[in-house]
């Protein structure tokens, strides 16, 4: 039975006319009849049934992936220049008045209120060793805060964006990074260790990770065909870090990978630091202890 | 000259019809300019232009749509410069990909391992593709899928015809399309050409479990 003789009042059309309807009509634009005549046409055309549901899968893809939250400090930001902006007779007495020089204003950053607990690890028992792998547990920590760290890390750590300071001198680094973030990061000396490979710092781009500061300290490692390790360190008091975990150098480190990378993350006091390279996990593990050494 | 409390009542008029859309702001120059502080920079400048011109805004119209369109221009007059050499690039790649207005459907559309391929790339390979996506292209749809607006209103943001809007998002998505396939082949998330694509869909259900 057709869909034409259905609904003889519609206009039939083909498959190259419904193959151009189907944009529209996921996008709402289409009039009522021609809407109308393409759910006939779908009715009958499982090509172009699926191509209706690719792009409901698209468009939603795009929504989802790119939907954001606009930082905290730009808010500020922007009112303070139209606040600026204001006639002199406003501004007379503070005459000069600039926004501040500084990358970040802290306004909208929440206290810190929620201290880690490591307690809250019962999952470890169901791995030994072995990383985040069963399907189950993956699911569940899906939306959660570490799986939200590692995936902006990745995302970050994949695109090899510009470097806003370039040193390979730790100390240099740690100097900018004090000038410039409002908390106070340890930047590891990766101990020599003959089983773990050697970083060579390359230097630090500054980043927002879901409004919150962050920086991303990128390392090269020679010796390895040129991998790219990353350092993510993000200022995040809030999200507790539910996971199986290892202990490394007396800190519970979260390993964990995911599209195709390795990645290690642990937290010092409110500070969460992610590791993420192509490195395999021994020798990730191997850098954390690196890090971490006291 | 505006007294200090017509000033006044002006902002806070400006700031109650523009900062709820910040967000949608922030995503779209995000999409743009491909980097955390060139969008910053680019919804501020775009902010800040709206609000000098405020008194050309005709109360009671689409403040969204305005507010797009100047950030719209703005990027285009201001920072399209910055990235202009990767655009030249990319481009020149695109003419390869041409997708043919809906000349030879089932040619293009046969079922294959392409078709449930999205639900499965995580969305940082789905923003990679936006952000490769030559500039026009990723304008349109961004415009419609991320930020919801009809294409009258896209048109209206860039000054261009609603049919120019419905080509681009058609070759847009397309574009989107093959550049989603290649990395779920790139990813071995599916296999290169394959003829059984619900075998496929199984086998990849499995993979992304077990990996
Ligand atoms: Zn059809």
């Amino acid at each position: 039975m057709s869909a034409e003789t259905q609904s003889a009042s519609l206009e039939a059309v083909d498959c190259t006319e419904a193959q151009a309807l189907v944009g529209p009509f996921v996008d709402g634009e289409l009039s009522h009849d021609d809407a109308g005549s393409l759910s006939a046409h779908l009715a009958s055309c499982a090509t172009c049934a699926v191509t209706l549901k690719r792009q409901e899968q698209l468009k939603q893809a795009v929504r989802s992936a790119s939907t954001v939250t606009a930082p905290a400090h730009l808010r500020s930001k922007i009112l303070a220049a139209i606040a600026a902006e204001a006639p002199p007779a406003r501004t007379s007495g503070i005459s000069g008045w600039r926004l501040s020089p500084a990358r970040w204003s802290f306004e909208g950053l929440s206290p810190r209120a929620v201290a880690f607990s490591a307690a809250a690890l019962g999952m470890a028992a169901w791995f030994a060793f072995g990383g985040l792998t069963h399907p189950v547990v993956d699911k569940l920590l899906r939306r959660s805060a570490l799986h939200t760290v590692i995936d902006d890390g990745i995302a970050l750590h994949s695109r090899t964006l510009p470097l806003d300071y370039t040193a390979s001198d730790v100390g240099l680094v740690q100097h900018w990074l004090e000038g410039n973030l409002h908390f106070g990061v340890h930047l590891p000396r990766f101990a020599q260790h003959a089983d773990a490979p050697q970083p060579t710092l390359l230097g630090v781009r500054l980043s927002t990770l879901h409004a919150r500061p962050a920086a991303m300290i990128q390392y090269a490692v020679a010796e390895d065909h040129g991998r790219r390790v990353s350092l993510l360190v993000v200022d995040d008091p809030e999200p507790e870090l539910v996971g199986p975990a290892r202990r490394v150098e007396g800190r519970d480190v979260f390993v964990s990978r995911a599209h195709g990378y390795n990645v290690a993350t642990w937290r010092r006091d409110e500070i969460v630091y992610s590791l993420i390279s192509d490195l395999d996990e021994g020798d990730v593990l191997a850098l954390v202890r690196a890090a971490e050494q006291r | 000259m505006l007294g200090f409390r017509q000033t006044d009542r002006l902002r806070r008029e400006f700031e109650a019809l523009t900062l709820g859309h910040l967000d949608g702001l922030y995503g779209a120059a995000l999409r743009l300019t491909r980097n955390e502080r060139d969008a910053e920079d680019l919804v501020q400048d775009a902010m800040l232009r709206a609000y000098r011109f405020f008194d050309k805004f005709e109360r009671g119209t689409n403040v969204r749509a305005w507010l797009f369109k100047i950030l719209t221009n703005t990027f285009i007059n201001k920072y399209r410069r910055r990235v202009k050499e990767r655009e030249v690039v990319d481009a020149a790649a695109s003419e390869g990909l041409h997708p043919q207005m809906i000349s030879s459907p089932h040619a293009q559309q046969a079922p294959g391992p392409e078709e449930l391929v999205v639900d499965q790339l995580l969305s940082d390979n789905v923003l990679k593709a936006i952000d490769e996506l030559p500039i026009d292209f990723r304008m349109v749809v961004m415009l419609a899928d991320l930020q919801d607006f009809s294409y009258k209103e896209i048109a209206d943001v860039l000054d261009c015809p609603v049919g120019t809007v419905m080509s681009r998002l058609f070759r847009g998505r397309r574009m989107l399309q093959k550049q989603l396939h290649a990395y779920a082949v790139e990813q071995g998330i599916i296999a290169a050409p394959s003829a059984a694509h619900e075998e496929d869909a199984k086998v990849l259900e499995l993979k992304r479990h077990v990996r």
